[in-house]
């Protein structure tokens, strides 16, 4: 059968195909992906405090006695206009332990021309139990476990979550939920979510804790000798010497009032209970 | 002093021609004294036209008249000798280009007629007159010329297709004037834009259309809400977990281009309600383009979704640029392009970016124009990368450093609103060359050397 030629589209209606074909199409990039594994053991001989700063990766770091030094697994990923690219992008940035006095230090060094190319994702880190932990992020979630020293978490995105830091907590992130069990001290804040903070151990220990767009709830492991400064939308206490439901601020010291709890949740409640209270 | 003239329509043939078109007829009509104006006329000399048959009129300028008709065989316009007197003659030529040619009466200022004929289509007539001004009527759509008369020279009055036209002489003022729109006030032209800049139509209720600017304003929110919602659609918490790689990939995708679309759109539209704005003030119905020009200056922002090595898996990436094109032949333009500053890994990395650009435009008719071009970006970054050693007394780290050639191709549409101003957009290929190519953003954003790339490109452009 013939091919009629009226049935082609005109001369104007073909270009205009044409250039929507165009746009249509227009808008992406076509590129590769590429990997490097990385396991790596750092001494921590005469080491008390590791700072870690592997960038935009999620980090979960583990107390382990039996671990010899710091001990890294994970890997970098990597973009590239071809396979070959890619996989020589992910060999290119390197992680770099750097020491002085008692202070190491694990940074992930990316050198200029692969800015935005790569980026390393930490699968865990394992240390001895006894050092103190300087974390930085600027996305990801980072999960503390059974750390005996200082925390200090400092996050841009990302969830909290730690159990343990008997040496103090100090934590704070732009955005993402908060989730600490510890037996010391604590100094916490989240720009927007949630916080939940425990009393772990014998309790008595300071918490203090700002949510600017969330709620606070606090479990306490004892209600003696309390300096209660909460402020938020609806408050509730429900311990054994102090039962109240009030909102904006409620400010009460029980005791010697020794133990702070202090919370602020200008957008959100905030709860304060005992352990076992329901 | 009372003068009679009786002239004749002059394209029509006498009775004595009928059936001989091709002959020259001439008709005396009357003679008069020293101030007789002389008539001549030449055209086509239909063979049967009853209606074309000379129209007498009698005026009161008593003098002599020569009527003349010839047929087309005869180009040249016959013209009887004025006669002598003790003022100069100056002359009038009546001219019909209209297709169903028409009467034309000649008056005197003071309203006495002069002549009165009946001009058929291709037909020219001339009057020897007496200086001064004369009114010349075209009596079947009621326009009116005042054409002086002088000396020793040609005024001239032709019947044409738009209406009346005179020349050499012409009177100071015509009698009616042609039924146009009032013009809008000036003001409107610089307020409008200016207040459709603070906010998205309201220049246009301004111009009296409330409809359309309000239109306009909720077009822009709509856009803007849309592209703000999928701007934190991804990302964020949902991407701060381990292990997600590039699992988010396609919905990430999908984000990214709804939020470049969305963005895109708000940019063209907030551009072009203002040079609408201003369009219509200035009472400016169909642009008519610089095609002329000799430079052109462009503001573009190019974007498209790119891959993410780490997660989001994929992202938006824009690149705000300026092109500064000369045109150096007819459609054909070069010059600079893509220029712009870029700061990016937390303000620790500048990119400066310029480039080269060939353009032919083969498209140019009415407000449209379409385009080709080709040409290739030049990006340099530096920056510290190596953080500063612990130990104390440490050398601070060097600076490190990044190139790419950026070679690319793309079409270009272009809608003028304005005579000088257009909305663009521009679908670009293109490939980095020896090193990754940066975009704007605080956070990296960058395609990869060797990675094809495909660009659409919005924004504005003004020609000079």
């Amino acid at each position: 059968m013939r091919a009629s030629r009226a049935s082609r589209p005109s001369r104007p209606i073909r270009s205009i195909l044409a250039l929507a074909g165009a746009v249509a199409l227009a808008g992406c990039v076509f590129g590769f992906r590429g990997e490097a594994e990385v396991e790596a053991t750092y001494p921590l001989t005469d080491i008390d405090a590791v700072q870690i700063d592997l960038g935009a990766t999620p980090l979960t770091i583990l107390g382990d006695e039996m671990a010899v030094g710091l001990e890294l697994a994970g890997a970098w990923r990597s973009i590239g206009g071809s396979s070959k690219v890619a996989r020589e992008q992910a060999l290119g940035p390197e992680i770099v332990w750097d020491t002085d006095l008692r202070v190491g230090r694990l940074l992930a060094v990316v050198p200029l021309k692969l800015q935005g190319q790569v980026d390393f994702e930490a699968d865990e880190i394992r240390l001895p139990p006894d050092h103190d932990l300087v974390l930085e992020t600027t996305l990801g979630d980072v999960y503390v476990f059974a750390m005996d020293g200082n925390i200090s978490v400092d996050v841009g995105v990302g969830h909290v979550e730690i159990d343990g830091g008997a040496g103090g907590i100090a934590v704070r992130t732009g955005e993402g939920d908060l989730e600490i069990r510890s037996p010391g001290n604590l100094d916490v804040s989240t720009g927007r979510g949630n916080a939940l903070v425990s009393q772990s151990g014998p309790g008595g220990n300071d918490l203090v804790v700002y949510a600017k767009g969330g709620s606070i709830e606090v479990v306490l492991r004892s209600d003696a000798d309390l300096d209660l400064r909460l402020a938020g939308r609806e408050i509730r206490v429900h311990t054994g010497t102090i039962s109240t439901v009030t909102s904006r601020r409620f400010n009460r010291e029980v005791g010697g009032a020794s133990v702070k709890v202090w919370a602020d949740a200008p957008q959100g409640d905030v709860l304060v209970r005992l352990v076992d209270a329901p | 002093m009372l003068r009679c003239l009786l002239v004749a329509a002059l394209a029509a043939p006498p009775p004595a021609s009928v059936g001989s078109p091709a002959a020259p007829a001439t008709t005396p009509v009357s003679a008069g004294n020293a101030d007789t104006p002389v008539v001549s006329t030449t055209g086509p000399a239909p063979a049967t036209q009853p209606a074309a048959t000379p129209t007498a009129t009698t005026t009161s300028l008593a003098p002599t008249a020569t009527s003349t008709s010839t047929a087309p065989a005869a180009p040249a316009p016959v013209v009887a000798p004025a006669a002598a007197g003790p003022v100069a003659q100056g002359r009038l030529e009546l001219v019909s280009t209209r297709p169903e040619g028409g009467p034309v009466s000649v008056r005197t200022r003071s309203g006495e007629s002069v002549a009165s004929v009946q001009l058929q289509p291709g037909s020219r007539m001339q009057l020897d007159l007496p200086p001064g001004e004369y009114f010349i009527d075209d009596t079947t759509r009621g326009g009116r010329i005042t054409l002086s008369v002088e000396p020793g020279r040609t005024a001239r009055f032709e019947l044409t297709e738009a209406g009346a036209r005179g020349s050499a002489g012409e009177g100071p003022a015509p009698v009616r004037e042609s039924p146009a729109a009032p013009k809008p006030p000036r003001w409107k032209q610089v307020v409008s834009p200016t207040l459709s800049a603070v906010l998205p139509g309201l220049g246009q209720m301004i111009n009296g259309q409330p409809g359309k600017g309000v239109g306009i304003l909720f077009g822009t929110v709509a856009l803007a809400v849309g592209a703000a919602v999928l701007r934190g659609a991804s990302g964020r918490t949902d991407v701060s977990g381990r292990g997600l790689g590039s699992d988010s990939f396609g919905t990430e995708v999908i984000s990214a281009a709804g939020y470049g679309l969305l963005s895109g759109g708000l940019q063209m539209l907030y551009a072009a309600q203002i040079m609408e704005a201003h369009a219509t003030a200035a009472g400016m119905r169909a642009p008519q383009p610089h095609t002329r020009h000799r430079v052109a200056f462009e503001v573009t922002r190019m974007a498209t979704v790119g891959l993410r090595a780490g997660d989001p898996a994929a992202g938006f990436f824009p690149d705000w640029n300026m092109s500064v094109l000369g045109q150096v032949a007819r459609r054909l333009s070069v010059g600079v392009a893509d220029m712009s500053i870029k700061q990016g890994h937390g303000f620790q990395r500048t990119t400066l970016q310029g480039g080269v650009r060939l353009h032919y435009r083969f498209y140019d008719r009415g407000r449209v124009w379409l385009g080709a071009a080709a040409g290739v970006i030049l990006q340099g970054s530096f920056g510290r990368t190596d953080p500063p050693r612990l130990a104390a007394g440490s050398p601070l780290p060097g600076s490190d450093g990044s190139f790419a050639a950026i070679p690319y191709g793309q079409l270009d549409a272009r809608f003028f609103i304005l005579h000088r101003w257009s909305l663009n957009l521009t679908p670009r290929i293109s490939a980095p060359l020896a090193g990754p190519r940066f975009y704007n953003g605080s956070d990296d954003r960058a395609v990869a050397r060797n990675a094809i790339t495909l660009e659409l490109g919005t924004g504005v452009g003004v020609y000079f």
